[in-house]
């Protein structure tokens, strides 16, 4: 209850400090479609060449991009606003007083911001999620419930891993590029991962759990998700929380503030 | 200011003084540079995409090769056309930095520029060899247009003008806004994946290729590599380096005037 009570708190008063940034919703309300509208072409051209990726068909395949984006939102909304900035609050110090708050430090670092304005891209993933599920004639409750149990891993998946990424800031003092890193490995999961060669696709699997933020969720909404598959997912997702938790408990150990 | 003895030889003096000085300061930050080939991957993961797709299906405008040479050039073109001015002019400007850059008797848009040069000089002893070995190891050399070398340099020479312009511009919006940074998202998707990082604009549906043409995306990456591997026609050659012309100017221009514009509005509210 108080973690809800603290995000209650966090949030409306990251609202209000969003409220002063009202360019940005320009900025994105002109980004989310052209980023939409680039995935379809970009799509599009795909299939101009063949009538199957990896085995998905286009309707199919129009999921995956769809939960591409909402993961692009979300790191928008919640990641980049918040563990995003973590270098930052090392450089200059303002990590320090996070530390002196009576509130875990690394959910304080990972939830206290919100950046209402990257919405946009949520709402276009879902409708391009809503449309693949009605182009495959696929709106049920079970399909609906799974795939937003899929997305819920697939999120924590993608939230741990920026965690792990960010935590490494405080033995890197210049790592605001660390970013490009993952969103290099997201953009890639754009496409269905079974159509790139055996050994990239066990790399984006086993090695970087790519496939399981944006191709599980889809896999999900295709009616392709297979019972060991949708298992994996959650214990990744929990496995990966886990360690990021543990990871940031050691740098803040070793962390010796910045003025001292 | 104070008056200067004319000194021919300055400019040359400071360029090597900006271009030793930027080289010392990547040379600190080698770690960074793993994380920035890491990140500059994508093309080559596309690269094995478009492959596995070629070789699945009878026939297509590009074959295997057509696609290994694109896409081995998008990942050499990407890393020439780094994005180094947006979170550093936004930090400069809103913390005030740009205050001090200010005193010294030249426009910090040379140390800058400098700096991306190093930038790019720093990468091309670990890319170019991935492309040559990437050539050679997928037969894409075949394809390359070799005989065009001269449009080609004068092509990647513009697009590294107009990316680098373009970047400084929204930059530059630092004077406006509070955070530029969303404008980084809008250039990714703009030039990177309309400009053909994902896929060749020749394969997109025909009418968003005829947007794609007429907008500078199309000149940041798409253009070169088209002239590269021999798509570009006699007479749409003229055409694109027209647009290139064009576009390079509007960006310089526009550089020029949001740096003016908002010098005044920054010694504004600064004093």
């Amino acid at each position: 209850m108080r973690v809800l009570r603290l995000l209650r708190s966090f949030w409306t008063n990251a609202l209000q400090v969003e409220l002063e940034f009202r360019a940005d919703l320009l900025v994105n309300l002109i980004n989310a479609p052209l980023m939409f509208g680039a995935g379809l072409a970009v799509l599009a051209a795909v299939f101009s060449e063949t009538s199957s990726v990896g085995g998905w068909s286009f309707d199919e395949a129009v999921a995956v991009l769809g939960v591409f984006l909402i993961v692009d939102g979300f790191v928008g909304t919640i990641l980049s606003p918040n563990l995003g900035r973590l270098p930052e609050y090392i450089r200059l110090g303002n990590l320090d007083y996070m530390l002196l708050m009576p509130v875990g430090s690394h959910f304080q670092v990972s939830l206290r911001n919100l950046n209402l304005w990257e919405v946009p891209n949520l709402l276009l993933g879902t409708a391009l999620i809503g449309y693949s599920m009605l182009a495959l004639g696929r709106v049920d409750p079970a399909t609906i419930a799974l795939f937003l149990l899929m997305l819920a891993a697939g999120l924590t998946t993608a939230f741990a891993l920026w965690s792990i990424i960010y935590t490494s800031a405080f033995w890197f003092v210049r790592v605001s590029n660390l970013e490009v890193m993952f969103r290099t490995l997201v953009d890639v999961g754009r496409f269905p991962v079974s159509a790139l060669p055996p050994w990239l696709r066990l790399l984006l699997t086993a090695v970087l759990p790519v496939a399981f933020i944006t191709n599980v969720p889809a896999e999900a909404v295709a009616g392709r998700l297979d019972w060991t598959t949708g298992w994996l997912a959650l214990l990744i997702a929990a496995i990966a929380l886990a360690v990021s938790h543990l990871f940031w408990r050691r740098a803040i150990a070793s962390y010796t503030s910045a003025s001292s | 200011m104070t008056r200067r003895r004319f000194d021919p030889l300055r400019p040359l003096r400071l360029a090597r003084a900006l271009v030793a000085h930027s080289f010392s300061e990547y040379a600190a930050y080698r770690m960074e540079m793993v994380f920035w080939v890491v990140g500059g991957t994508l093309p080559l993961f596309m690269m094995f995409l478009w492959i596995e797709l070629a070789e699945q299906r009878a026939t297509g405008s590009f074959s295997a090769a057509d696609f290994a040479a694109y896409f081995l050039l998008v990942f050499l073109v990407r890393h020439m056309t780094p994005f180094v001015p947006v979170p550093e002019l936004e930090r400069a400007i809103r913390h005030g930095e740009l205050s001090a850059q200010l005193l010294r008797p030249l426009d910090p848009y040379w140390p800058m520029s400098a700096s991306q040069l190093m930038d790019i000089a720093h990468r091309l002893p670990i890319t170019v060899p991935v492309v040559i070995v990437g050539m050679i190891w997928s037969g894409a050399w075949q394809v390359i247009a070799f005989e065009d070398w001269p449009l080609l340099v004068l092509a990647v020479f513009g697009a590294i003008l107009l990316h680098y312009n373009l970047l400084y511009c929204a930059g530059l919006a630092a004077f406006w806004m509070e955070r530029v940074r969303g404008f980084e998202g809008l250039m990714w998707n703009g030039y990177f994946v309309l400009g053909g990082g994902l896929a060749p604009i020749a394969l997109f549906p025909d009418l968003v290729q005829q947007i794609i043409v007429w907008s500078p995306f199309r000149y940041m990456i798409s253009f070169p590599i088209e002239i590269a591997i021999g798509r570009v026609a006699p007479a749409d050659m003229w055409f694109g380096f027209a647009l290139l012309t064009f576009w390079v100017a509007f960006s310089i221009g526009l550089m020029r005037l949001l740096w003016h514009r908002g010098l005044r509005r920054y010694a504004a509210y600064g004093s």
